[in-house]
């Protein structure tokens, strides 16, 4: 991770939010019994639990855009995969089958969309926007009531606070590592970069792009259904209505992170400060009593702002085409 | 450049579809809309004689309810209601349909394939009280009868409005509620749903009045959208708890962001230090009540809601009810006045707390 | 030249959209035959209403898919005209005419405002179009303060939402002559080869001397005056302004542009087969409920039909185009090969 990149941009972006936060709102800080200040973190801590689903599924939907596809249907497989988790949560079985379930169903979805798109030569962005639709409606007839609860057991893993840290956390963390670490070390890390890169040249050296495209689905597929586990697990009602407009906010993150949205270029790390980022942002919003209204605006102007600041100032284009680093 | 017939052929498919329209059977003549047409029941355009509730019921009424969107459980529960009462005639084929997400324009469409179909009459909850304006009158225009419940539109669009509770009211209850808690002079923050709800707004603006004129020292500090979404109810309401440390009561008047806010006290450790109400299902809510998350929350019956909105609508359509009513006797609940605008009001906002949750289950 | 007599034309012009026009023709028909209501008056005029809202933005949006772009904010364009033109005569008491004239400048600029963002400061066009979705929909939530503006009162817009000419609703005079009018120049001008040359290959149709640039700028901005027209149509059938207008337009118009025929990777596509596919989802959604299928259902069918005509229409193509393909299976999309100084950001999909 040279200089080059965007992920030391976004390091400073990211400070610098936290800093101003702390300086100047109670985000980090509070007034202690005595009248002084002391550091508080929770503030921080409940924002990256809360957050944890959201990086988990950016992770997956790096990938994807490394490998030049992108995956609408995240938002609705979210809720889906989500609802599967509480129902099964309900049923009495141990505990780890709850968050197993939710997986199985989130890599069936990647599967199908992998499969569609490997052998049906299709652009991801077409069969996952008309699965998005078609998902959507599937968790509303499965759910006429509006929502499943889960059950304590469930929540209590959820919840829970193994070393000061949440589960959430911990299976966000563990995920990450081990997919910037299959990016960037493993053959088959090498060879999405070079697919999203140039499918053609890839081709020609003997990868196969579709195969790359069908795995790169498929393990999005996984990552969702193990953000919606880790999502389901802290909340004791979902609710069928889940999940939208989670897929923009996905497609966000990783590309505030510094991915090309054309691929080929881009980094796990970068995508997580980029979802820290939004996060921060959105947050910010509430801190600085931005009146709820113009939230939106607001928000949008950031995202055009981060960009377009960061284009600006590494105009060389070229290096987009030379593959990226992790 | 290669000829293409194909556009000629679309072309020749286009113009078929507009001569379809050009031909006969043109939009229904413009009655003076002016009048509700309860005249005999939106029997019009059946055959059979309407009014008399003795003969024997042959034919059936076809009544639709078409609520804010499917999948909610509150509206599952109005249903329960008026299925109760359509057993209780009879006489009623009764069906639910709208939209998945409760959004005006996409009921609108809803709305106006199920008006296409010529039913005897709607029963509907307006995601917007005046874009549903157009397409209600048009409904009317076309003989059938107009029902609104829990959500209301403009009155020239529908006959009767059943109000679960009046505005004033649930803002009542909200505030008093607070002050009950934490004390008159109360920090108190709310978690919405769009700023654009038209009953959320009402009742948000409820509440001020009634703070202002109550609680003079009781502040509103501030105002989230959490956009009926779980997620982002909770979101916010962890930002806004931790934004404004001095906050003490949380107002959440939708039953699809309580549960999400709930979580978010639970989840930031303030169980006890901040308290809630909210406006939430029985169901919805059990479990929170039981932890202690919160003490007490509003709603209403909203089986019986919908009992007595198809107990009037049945009412209109056999002649036994008419526009003008001043009071409508309303089976098992008994009799309910008509206020001004034609508005029937269930009754008061209900608390439910730990002791009487386990009655309700809707 | 290419596109002389190559049994790919001919085949192209027929085949795909040919099929497409049959399996609408099916649809409509058997349609008709499971509901009687579907091809009364009435219900086509209310139809033909969300036709003309949809399918005036399928038109530049296919102009831009076309040439490998996309863009997702034209539902928050439509909330903004909606909003600028409900506040505008409400609130400041401008005259109606007036307040449409502001209200299609507006839409027109962020249209423009899409465009220079992706030509001039190079930012891909699905960045831009996200940030301006939130954007536009924000402004207008914080223009629109929450509330809405009843329109029902004006007669413009009473006529606009619920006029007829000769039977026929307003919208559809406007629209039926837009889609000729486009489809002719995509057809025959040189302007319109343009486009699908600018979609097969963006460095040789620079090289060839197309103003590539001055043309994406138009077709976004053009974009932007489609949503803004059919924000006016909308606004008049609502008969209410809010800044909930046009949610989730976008994916209806690129849904039902992809079911006509036009490829997301550029290059191939055509108005008429846009058309179709407007026809086709619009006529689909209003059968559905007329048969009474429950939304849920509904959308599960919508899904799934995108999907299948998708993979239709993306093996139909390759078939055609069969003698095109080279030895190794490379993807639908191909990139091109490294490019000069200072390329575009839209030659890689």
């Amino acid at each position: 991770m040279g200089w080059k990149g965007r992920e030391p941009f976004l390091l400073i972006v990211n400070a610098l939010l936290i800093v101003i936060l702390a300086a100047t709102t109670p985000f980090m800080v509070r007034p202690d019994a005595a009248g002084g200040r002391v550091l508080d973190l929770s503030a921080l801590r409940l924002l990256l639990d809360n957050y944890a689903a959201t990086f988990i599924g950016a992770v997956g939907m790096t990938l994807v855009i490394l490998a030049g596809q992108i995956d609408l249907s995240v938002g609705s497989a979210l809720a889906l995969c989500a609802v599967v988790a509480a129902q099964v949560s309900q049923m009495g079985w141990p505990v780890p089958l709850a968050f197993l379930a939710p997986i199985l169903v989130g890599t069936l979805i990647g599967l199908i969309n992998g499969a569609i798109v490997a052998y049906g030569r299709i652009h991801a962005i077409l069969v996952t926007l008309g699965m998005m639709t078609l998902l959507r409606g599937l968790v509303v007839h499965l759910v006429p009531a509006g929502w499943v609860a889960t059950s304590d057991a469930f929540k209590g893993v959820g919840l829970a606070r193994p070393l000061g840290v949440s589960t959430s956390i911990w299976i966000a963390a563990a995920f990450a590592l081990a997919m910037a670490l299959a990016a960037r070390y493993t053959r088959w890390g090498r060879e999405v970069y070079a697919v999203g890169s140039n499918p053609n040249a890839a081709a020609i050296v003997g990868i196969r792009p579709h195969r790359i495209w069908f795995t790169v689905l498929l393990f999005n597929g996984f990552a969702i259904g193990l953000a919606s586990a880790v999502h389901a697990s802290r909340f004791g009602v979902i609710q069928n209505n889940i999940g939208q407009g989670f897929e923009l906010l996905l497609i966000t993150a990783v590309v505030i992170g510094g991915t090309s949205i054309f691929g080929g270029y881009g980094s796990v790390g970068g995508t997580l400060l980029g979802v820290l980022f939004l996060a921060l942002v959105r947050s910010a919003l509430i801190y600085f009593r931005i009146p709820a209204l113009w939230e939106q605006a607001v928000y949008g102007a950031f995202l055009l702002f981060a960009v377009g600041l960061d284009i600006a100032r590494s105009r060389a284009w070229a290096r987009a085409w030379r593959g990226g680093t992790a | 450049m290669k000829r293409r017939p194909l556009p000629l052929l679309i072309v020749g498919l286009v113009l078929a579809l507009i001569l379809a329209q050009c031909a006969p059977a043109p939009t229904p003549s413009p009655t003076p809309a002016a009048q509700p047409p309860a005249t005999a029941p939106a029997a019009a355009p059946s055959p059979t004689a309407a009014p008399s509730p003795t003969a024997a019921p042959a034919k059936k009424f076809v009544i639709y309810h078409v609520p804010k969107a499917v999948g909610i459980d509150y509206f599952k529960s109005a249903h329960q209601g008026m299925e109760e009462a359509a057993k209780e005639f009879g006489d009623v084929e009764l069906h639910y349909e709208g939209s998945i997400n409760a959004s005006a324009e996409e009921q609108i469409k809803v709305l106006e394939d199920i008006i296409t179909k010529k039913p005897d009459a709607l029963i509907v909850s307006a995601n917007d009280p005046q874009a549903l304006v157009p397409v209600l009158k048009r409904a009317r225009e076309a003989g059938i009868t107009v029902v609104t419940y829990d959500a209301d539109v403009l009155p020239e669009a529908r006959v009767f409005f059943i109000n679960q509770a009046t505005f004033e009211g649930i803002g009542k209850a909200l505030i008093d509620e607070a002050a009950k808690q934490v004390g008159p002079e109360a920090k108190i923050a709310i978690v919405s749903t769009f700023p654009t709800a038209p009953n959320q707004s009402r009742w948000v603006e409820e509440m001020k009045k009634y703070m202002a004129q109550a609680y003079p020292k009781m502040q509103l500090v501030d105002i989230r959208y959490g956009e009926d979404d779980q997620a982002k109810s909770r979101q916010q309401a962890t930002d806004l708890i931790a934004a404004h440390p001095e906050v003490q009561f949380l107002i959440v008047p939708t039953s699809v962001g309580c549960p999400g806010v709930a979580d978010a006290l639970e989840a930031a450790g303030k169980v006890g230090q901040i308290k809630m109400t909210c406006l939430a299902t029985p169901n919805g809510m059990r479990a929170y009540v039981k932890r202690g998350t919160l003490e007490a929350f509003y709603l209403w019956n909203v089986v019986d809601l919908g009992y007595l909105a198809m107990y009037v609508t049945h009412g209109l359509l056999t002649g036994e009810i008419k526009p003008t009513d001043k009071t409508v006797k309303a089976g098992r609940l008994g009799e309910r006045e008509v206020g001004p605008d034609n508005v029937i009001l269930l009754g008061p906002p209900f608390r439910f707390d730990k002791n009487n949750i386990d009655q309700f289950n809707f | 030249m290419r596109e002389i007599r190559r049994p790919g034309a001919i085949a192209r012009g027929w085949t795909r959209e040919g099929i497409l026009l049959g399996i609408v023709a099916g649809l409509l028909i058997a349609i008709a035959l499971l509901t009687p209501k579907f091809l009364t008056a009435t219900n086509l005029q209310i139809t033909s209403r969300y036709l003309v809202e949809v399918g005036l933005v399928a038109i530049p949006m296919t102009m831009i898919i076309l040439i490998r772009g996309i863009d997702i904010s034209v539902g928050s364009i439509v909330a903004l005209a909606t909003i600028v033109l409900g506040f505008s005569w409400s609130v400041y008491r401008i005259p109606m005419v007036a307040a449409i004239a502001l209200a299609l400048t507006v839409a027109t600029l962020c249209g423009l405002l899409n465009g220079l963002a992706i030509t001039r400061l190079r930012v891909p066009d699905l960045v831009v179009t996200l940030s301006t979705l939130a954007i536009y929909r924000g402004i207008a939530e914080g223009l629109g303060g929450g509330g809405r503006v009843y329109l029902y009162e004006d007669p413009i817009m009473r006529f606009l939402g619920e006029g007829q000419i000769l039977g026929i609703p307003v919208g559809l005079w406007v629209f039926l002559p837009v889609v000729l009018i486009a489809g002719l120049v995509l057809d025959r001008t040189a302007w319109g080869r343009s486009l699908y040359a600018i979609g097969h290959n963006e460095t040789a149709a620079r090289f060839a001397g197309i103003r590539v640039d001055r043309i994406r700028l138009l077709v976004y901005t053009l974009s932007g005056l489609a949503s803004g027209v059919s924000a006016l149509f909308m606004a008049g059938r609502l008969g209410t302004a809010r800044a909930t207008a046009g949610l989730g337009l976008e994916f209806e118009v690129i849904t039902a542009v992809v079911v006509g025929g036009t490829a997301i990777s550029g290059g191939e596509g055509s108005i008429w087969g846009s058309f179709l596919g407007v026809v086709m989802v619009t006529a689909l959604r209003n059968g559905l409920n007329l048969i009474g299928v429950p939304s849920p259902i509904q959308a599960m069918i919508i899904g799934a039909l995108l999907i299948l005509t998708v993979l239709v229409n993306e093996n139909l193509r390759v078939r055609i185009r069969g003698w095109v393909r080279p030895a190794t299976p490379v993807p639908a999309h191909e990139a091109e090969p490294a490019p000069a100084a200072n390329p575009s950001p839209h030659e890689r999909r």
